[in-house]
């Protein structure tokens, strides 16, 4: 396993995708928990950044010493922990209704295991933020029962929770200072001192991106830096759960992409494996990462997606065609077309993506938008 | 500069609960400002609690003192490891409390220094004792000799000697304040007490009331003081050279650049003695320069008492913003707000109630005593709440406010019930309060570690509903 994940980072190095090389090598480095190799890592991470940052390609040093340290990360043995696997959070039958009366969350019931990807989807106003906002410990839920397997203290399981379970609101709200000083309060604060604090500080710098902006404040940041020191911040916790609200909602595609992809190693890792709960409205992108999907339409459960579930063909298309067109190139077969925000979408039990492409392409008609999405939540929508 | 940022980077570092106290900038800047108003003060002449210019001064500081402690707050506020939930415990807490208390004292010290800086520059030059007993032969001299000259103007059949007077009511004394005042000079001893509420006091002027004047008031006396008072009327013709020797010695003692003659004016004493007779023999003796002079010095001392009294306003007050701080940090801002509301209404709520029933003292402190009693049952039901509410961080609130104040109640309950007329009232009280203020600050203290701080921890993480 390690050494796939080292043959991995190799490949991106061949690919030329030196920034996702130099994500992937800094979280190797972490997980071994060798700090002369972290330090070593970050050095040589910051310099990656710097060649990324001004638009060049880094030169054959730079990857002589990449190479250089993924051979000293082979040689050394790693497995994942204990943790990795372990059932962290289960929540039985919870459910929540406002003294408003406007909303309820239906009972539901869930399991988040380390290492595991989960991906909570719906439309506004469904109940994302409230059932996110429960499993973090922040609200009470009127009903059911949850656990956290890492709990311990009895008087202030509350406090343990909230050191455990990490939550980012979709707002972040303001901090003060300059960036490195609040990761360095932050490591401080959560047990890091001293030469330790340094390099924890340095590693999450490094390893987000963050290096050139240590210096700057609030004010000076973009949304999407904001969300990436937040998370940088959230794990110098070391949590065990990290739950995210809406994190994509300010960043570009690009940054999305990023995040979801360190969002899927940090969840994996040797070391400290990290159950990850997030919401989205980017289906798509959140799909390709979790490994387990909630859809919730008014404050129901509707569907658990996971990777492999059994479901009907159901793909999604944009044409340039009439309606009639469509219905006429698929008459012969059993299957209902439904028109949805501005796609449609196409449920057939017998005909499979491809078969179905070469249907409509044979029929003449333009097709310039073509997803299957039989496994996806969207053709809940 | 360099190393204050070395020292900063270092707390940074290793200790965040330090470092976000802000206790180094804040304590190098109230410091600074403390002693160079310490160092302004001590040489300033100006040390009359009553002098505009003195009162003005503490009027600034004490806005000063609140801008400050306002920017303070404002850095303080800026980082909180406690509402991310780092790792603390109670000790901590308590820690965090005393930095907190650290910092805000030195910057309520700031309106206190003037009084101590001028008590310091005249502290083991002359006592009061010694000032006192100076001013007043001075006086009795002045008017020894003014006495040879003239009629004395004495009604000595007048003087009233009455040793009750200790028991009048406070209404008494301050509707006689002038006279009060006379004897509490006197004898300071024995009239401390009456002495201490007294706002007014002034070395000089009652003295010389009490010498002569205050007679035409039908004064009484205590029976000690009359003795005093006989004596010092029949030395009144007795040997003038050596009385204007010994005067001359008490002038040059306390004015500089003493020219060495008492008078400064010739003038004719009357038999119609009155305020007017009183301002011509301190005209003529310079007995207005000599109190001014040494009024420099007696103005500048304070006594045991008025130190701990100083002492106990900077502390409590220190305190009791420390005290607000800590809530403010450890409690969502909403549920302070509404802690601060609802200790107002509370208030109001007391007052109606104590005025429908007409409740004595012991009523209003056993009312405050069952306050505490349910907000510190509701506080500690945190132990077995799964989710927060804003009555519970009241009463949580306020049973921490008030922890030290719980023993002080009791004790004022319990002074209520001895007798005002015991002859050793005053040091039962003084001896019961002063062990509730010791009790109550050793219970802050274990609240601090070991009670509060676990229920803060527990109320602030606790889901809302």
């Amino acid at each position: 396993m390690w050494t796939t994940t080292l043959t991995e980072i190799r490949s991106y190095f061949r690919h030329s995708d030196f920034a996702l090389a130099i994500r992937r090598t800094l979280d190797a480095a972490y997980d071994t928990d060798d700090k002369t190799i972290i330090r070593e890592a970050i050095e040589w991470g910051n310099t990656g950044n710097l060649f990324l940052d001004s638009g060049k390609v880094p030169d054959e040093a730079f990857i002589a010493q990449g190479d250089t340290l993924l051979t000293k990360l082979e040689t050394m043995s790693m497995s994942h922990t204990p943790d990795s696997g372990k059932v962290f959070l289960t929540a039985k039958g919870i459910q929540k209704k406002y003294a408003s009366g406007h909303f309820s969350l239906k009972p539901l019931d869930l399991t988040i295991h380390a290492g595991e990807v989960v991906g909570v989807v719906g439309e506004n106003g469904n109940g994302k933020t409230t059932l996110l906002r429960i499993l973090s410990g922040y609200l009470n839920p009127n009903a059911g029962h949850l656990n956290y397997y890492f709990n311990e203290a009895l008087f202030l399981q509350s406090y343990q929770v909230k050191q455990e379970v990490a939550f980012i609101p979709q707002r972040i709200p303001r901090w003060y200072g300059t960036l490195k000083d609040n990761l360095h309060f932050y490591a401080s604060a959560n047990g890091f001192h001293g030469e330790e604090n340094e390099l924890m500080t340095d590693f999450m710098l490094a390893r987000f991106g963050l290096t050139k902006f240590s210096g700057l404040t609030w004010n000076q940041l973009s949304s999407g830096y904001r969300t990436r020191f937040e998370i940088a911040k959230i794990l110098l916790k070391r949590p065990r759960l990290l739950i995210l609200d809406e994190p994509l909602a300010n960043l570009d595609i690009n940054a999305q992409q990023t995040l979801l992809n360190d969002l899927k190693v940090l969840s994996k890792s040797y070391r400290k494996p990290l159950g990850v709960v997030l919401s989205s409205q980017q289906l798509h992108e959140v799909e390709k990462i979790a490994d387990k999907v909630l859809f919730l339409k008014n404050g129901l459960l509707l569907h658990t997606q996971t990777a492999g579930s059994e479901s009907a063909n159901v793909i999604e298309i944009e044409i340039k065609n009439e309606r009639a067109e469509l219905e006429a190139a698929l008459s012969a077969y059993a299957c209902e077309i439904k028109y949805n925000g501005g796609y449609y979408m196409i449920s057939t039990p017998e005909i499979k993506s491809a078969e179905l492409i070469r249907i409509l392409v044979q029929s003449g008609l333009t097709v310039s938008y073509f997803r299957d999405i039989s496994q996806s939540t969207k053709r809940f929508f | 500069m360099k190393l204050i940022n070395k020292i900063q980077q270092h707390l940074l570092l290793n200790y965040p609960l330090v470092w976000s106290s802000r206790v180094i900038p804040a304590t190098l800047f109230g410091l600074s400002i403390a002693l160079i108003l310490f160092f302004l003060f001590y040489i300033s002449p100006v040390r009359d609690l009553n002098s505009p210019v003195f009162i003005s001064w503490i009027f600034f500081l004490s806005l000063c003192s609140i801008i400050s402690i306002i920017v303070y707050l404002v850095f303080l506020f800026r980082f909180n490891a406690f509402k991310f939930f780092g790792k603390l415990n109670g000790l901590q807490f308590f820690f965090q409390f005393i930095l907190i208390f650290l910092s805000i004292s030195i910057f309520v010290s700031w309106p206190f220094i003037p009084r101590l800086a001028g008590f310091a520059s005249v502290y083991g030059k002359y006592s009061l004792e010694e000032l006192s007993t100076d001013f007043d032969e001075a006086y009795v001299l002045a008017y020894q000799l003014e006495y040879t000259k003239g009629t004395a103007p004495y009604r000595i059949s007048e003087i009233v000697i009455d040793a009750d007077l200790e028991q009048e009511s406070e209404e008494d004394y301050s509707n006689n304040s002038i006279r009060l005042r006379s004897f509490e000079f006197i004898d300071r001893g024995r009239f401390e007490k009456l002495e201490q509420k007294s706002d007014n006091f002034y070395l000089g002027y009652e003295r010389l009331n009490l010498v002569c004047a205050e007679f035409d008031y039908n004064i009484t006396l205590p029976y000690d003081l009359s003795d005093k008072i006989y004596k010092s009327l029949e030395n009144k013709l007795v040997d003038k050279e050596a009385k204007l020797s010994r005067l001359n010695q008490l002038f040059a003692k306390y004015i500089p650049n003493y020219n060495g003659s008492v008078l400064a004016s010739e003038s004719s004493f009357s038999s119609d003695y009155g305020y007017e007779e009183e301002s011509k023999v301190c005209t003529k003796y310079r007995l207005n320069e000599f109190g001014y002079e040494m009024g420099k010095y007696s103005s500048g001392l304070m006594k045991k008492g008025d130190l701990i009294l100083l002492f106990k306003m900077w502390m409590y007050i220190s305190l009791y913003i420390s005290l607000f701080i800590i809530m403010f940090r450890y409690m969502s801002p909403r549920t302070f707000l509404w802690t601060l509301l609802f200790g107002f209404l509370l208030f109001i709520f007391s007052v109606i109630v104590s005025i429908i029933f007409s409740f004595e003292s012991e009523g209003v402190l056993g009312l405050m005593i069952i306050y505490y009693l349910i907000f510190s049952l509701m506080a500690f039901s945190l132990v077995f709440t799964r989710s927060r509410n804003v009555f519970q961080g009241i009463a949580l609130n306020l049973s921490f406010f008030f922890v030290h104040l719980f023993p002080v109640i009791c004790g004022f309950l319990v002074t209520s019930f001895i007798s005002a007329y015991d002859v050793d009232y005053q040091s039962r009280f003084d001896a019961i309060l002063s062990t509730a203020e010791g009790i109550g600050l050793f219970l802050l203290l274990i609240s601090l570690i070991f009670v509060h701080s676990r229920l803060f921890y527990k109320w602030y993480s606790l889901p809302e509903e």
